[in-house]
């Protein structure tokens, strides 16, 4: 099991706030809903958190993407409130600021096919207002940190799946965020390359707050020093890798199962999930 | 992947964090410009300004070679300004699709996150769109001259003419940007382009005529633009006030849809620009067209043989077929009272001069020598002063047909009939009866009585 660096989570299995141990608290939600339409995809979503990798897990649907997308301040909260790096980003000043210090990948990552990879971190590094003598540099740096210097005068429109996803890293932490926001990082991905990942992750983490939405929970086991499973909007578990592992001890294995995986089945089941299948 | 450090772009991460705003503006218009650049070098309109200023190079050329006259610098330069009508509505239909770039291709949550705000985003996505429409319009200007023999040959640009052009190009962009901005359909650009094209001709539409004047191709109709009249005084200004009002008006529009209280601002100032350039244009055309006032001073360039004629300097190189021309038309009359010894070209009307010197003032000279040959053969038949009876016009006609046919021209059209739907066969067997008689007897009749069939005494029945 990996913990990450400065991680400053408490270690319990509440699904209340925890503060971190020390540190600065780096995003902050209280009472946190947001609806569309008659559906609540966050119910009361209450978090602090500072510098780490933080796992958010859970069932399709379960709102872990509206959480990353409120936090990325692309949703307005309905109810509730947040603070994202000591900012409130109701504030439009104070929203360009948190801006400023975010990185963000979505789930499907849009991109301009014509565009070069180094063009593509080049235009996000000037939009997210890198000052323009640094820019050059750190796109560069963030081109090598997903690896892909050797493709960075190729056209997006002439990388592979997972290369793609590189490029859409690199953009996301061309500007050395502060909060980072990967929704669904690893998907569609070979294991090199999900290995490489999450050791990216990990060294990001060390600094930064690095929250990954995933459905894998291995890549929570080998880069997340804590996690938090939505259940229907709300938060069903909070605690530590090692939190969850512990749910899931006790009992015989079934074929293929980890003890995580078990960790994450006896948690829903305890916050009274409608997703049953296969839990023991 | 790399385990590069994150501090090897230290400064980078600090100024992430927490550089100061003074220094962040410092390179705001670094970061625009290599913006800029991005957008410029990775825009679908790259590969299409060749294609846009040659196609629409070539829409403006059959209509500029149209007009038989010589392709100086000032018929050139609206000409090129003209044929913005076609390039306007290409690049907004271009600038349409490329605005709808970023929600066809879903990148909208992606840039929402990021700090520079949406309508300074939008507004570096058309000054792209600008700077290649633009560039579409040079290739234009280059095409025509070039492509079109001897555009441009004389006198210099008028840069006032092409800043309008250019000024019909900008607002195509803008409108054809904001509205992809705002609806980013997929088949709207062709949509867009449709209807730029229609607003931009819509004053050739007589039922508009009142508001011809805010139609800049009014105003830059190559046939309009003769070294013949002092250079017509465009209202510059006043087109530049509408033109370029009417672009801020609309680009304000991409602001205005978040509440942005600049953009408002910006569409307040863009509209007053706008109306006061509109007011004044609707104001300056009632004067337009009385270019008779504006009749250039020149020094002719002449050759006297094989006949004397003098021409505005820009047409000497078509002075030697011309003055041929007028020459073998004017044998069999040469020596007879009331024959031009010596043709000018003035700036208005057609007529001889009342000195008494035989001279006679032509307005048009073209490349085509006929055009000249014809007005000479009317002139020399139709004294333009005085009224005369539908019978003896049409002897005029007869005789100035004869002198044409004499040419080997062909001269049926010249000839109008009185009889009900303008059958011409009594003018076409008088100008086969004249034109069958021998040389001495068509002398002998003419010195007799040219004089008399200028003056309408003669009518058609009365030929020989």
């Amino acid at each position: 099991m990996q913990t990450a660096g400065t991680a400053t989570f408490d270690s319990t299995t509440s699904a209340a706030p925890s503060a971190p141990a020390s540190g600065e608290v780096l995003v902050e939600t209280r009472g946190l809903r947001q609806r569309f339409g008659a559906h609540v995809a966050l119910d009361g979503v209450e978090l602090r958190l500072g510098a780490g990798v933080f796992g958010l897990l859970g069932p399709n649907g379960a709102g872990k993407t509206t959480l990353l997308r409120t936090l990325a301040t692309i949703l307005p909260p309905d109810e509730g409130e947040v603070r994202l790096l000591g900012c409130d980003p109701r504030n439009a000043r104070e929203r360009r600021e948190i801006r400023r210090r975010l990185g963000y990948l979505p789930q499907a990552l849009g991109y301009y096919p014509n565009f070069t990879v180094a063009e593509f971190v080049e235009y996000f590094a000037l939009l997210k207002e890198v000052p323009a003598r640094e820019v050059s540099r750190a796109v560069a740096r963030a081109i090598a940190q997903v690896d892909l210097e050797s493709k960075a005068r190729a056209k997006l429109k002439t990388l592979s799946g997972g290369m793609l996803r590189r490029a859409g890293l690199a953009q996301a932490i061309v500007n050395q965020p502060r909060l980072l926001l990967l929704d669904e990082l690893t998907a569609g991905l070979d294991p090199a390359q999900r290995v490489g990942f999450r050791a990216l992750l990990r060294e990001l983490g060390e600094r930064h707050l690095v929250i990954v939405s995933t459905h894998l929970i291995e890549d929570v086991a080998a880069a997340c020093s804590e996690v938090a499973l939505l259940d229907a909007g709300r938060v069903a578990f909070r605690g530590t890798t090692e939190a969850l592992q512990q749910l899931g001890s006790g009992g015989d294995l079934a074929d293929g199962d980890s003890v995580l995986e078990r960790g994450y089945m006896r948690a829903l089941r305890r916050a009274g999930s409608g997703v049953e299948a296969g839990l023991r | 992947m790399s385990a590069a450090t994150p501090t090897a772009v230290g400064a980078g991460a600090g100024a992430s964090a927490g550089d100061s705003d003074a220094s962040r503006s410092g390179g705001v218009v670094m970061r625009g410009l290599r913006l800029l650049r991005i957008e410029v070098r990775r825009s679908v309109l790259l590969w299409l300004v060749p294609l846009l200023g040659f196609a629409a190079a070539y829409a403006g050329k059959d209509y500029s070679t149209s007009f038989d006259t010589v392709p100086t610098w000032l018929y050139t330069s609206a000409g090129i300004g003209w044929s913005t009508i076609f390039l306007g509505p290409m690049v907004a239909g271009v600038a349409c699709w490329a605005a709808g770039r970023d929600a066809r291709r879903g990148v909208g949550d992606l840039l929402t996150t990021t700090a520079t705000s949406a309508t300074r985003r939008e507004l570096v996505g058309w000054g792209a769109a600008a700077v290649l429409g633009l560039a579409a319009y040079a290739l234009l200007g280059v095409c025509l001259t070039t492509l079109i023999d001897g555009w441009g040959a004389w006198g210099r640009p008028e840069p006032g003419l092409l800043l309008v052009g250019a000024a019909v190009v900008l607002l195509a962009v803008s409108v054809g940007y904001v509205v992809g901005t705002l609806l980013p359909w997929r088949l709207l650009p062709p949509l867009v382009g449709i209807g730029v094209y229609l607003l931009l001709l819509f004053q050739e539409d007589s039922r508009f005529w009142e508001w011809q004047q805010l139609g800049p191709a009014t105003w830059l109709r190559p046939s309009d633009y003769s070294v013949l009249y002092r250079p017509t005084q465009v209202p510059l200004t006043d087109l530049l006030l509408w033109l370029g009002g009417l672009s801020i008006a609309v680009l304000a529009l991409l602001g205005l849809r978040r509440r942005e209280w600049f953009s408002a601002v910006v569409l307040v100032v863009g509209v007053a620009l706008a109306v006061t350039g509109a007011a004044q244009l609707l104001d300056a055309g009632a004067a337009y067209g009385y270019r008779a006032e504006h009749v250039a001073t020149f020094t002719p360039t002449c050759v006297s043989e094989p006949f004397p004629l003098c021409s505005h300097p820009a047409y000497a190189e078509l002075l030697p077929e011309n003055a041929a021309l007028v020459a073998r038309l004017l044998e069999p009359v040469q020596g007879i009272a009331g024959v031009p010894l010596r043709i000018e070209q003035r700036g208005h009307g057609n007529g001889f001069t009342p000195d008494g010197t035989g001279t006679l003032l032509v307005q048009w000279i073209g490349r085509d020598p006929s055009q000249l040959a014809r007005t000479v053969a009317q002139e020399l038949t139709q004294a333009s002063d005085r009224p005369v009876s539908e019978a003896a016009w049409e002897a005029q006609l007869v005789v100035a047909a004869w002198l044409m046919q004499r040419l080997d021209y062909d001269v049926s059209w010249m000839l109008v009939g009185r009889e009900p739907g303008g059958d011409n066969a009594l003018a076409q067997a008088a100008l086969e009866r004249f034109a069958a008689l021998d040389v001495t007897t068509q002398r002998t009749w003419l010195e007799a009585n040219l004089t008399a069939l200028r003056n309408g005494e003669i009518s058609l029945e009365e030929l020989p």
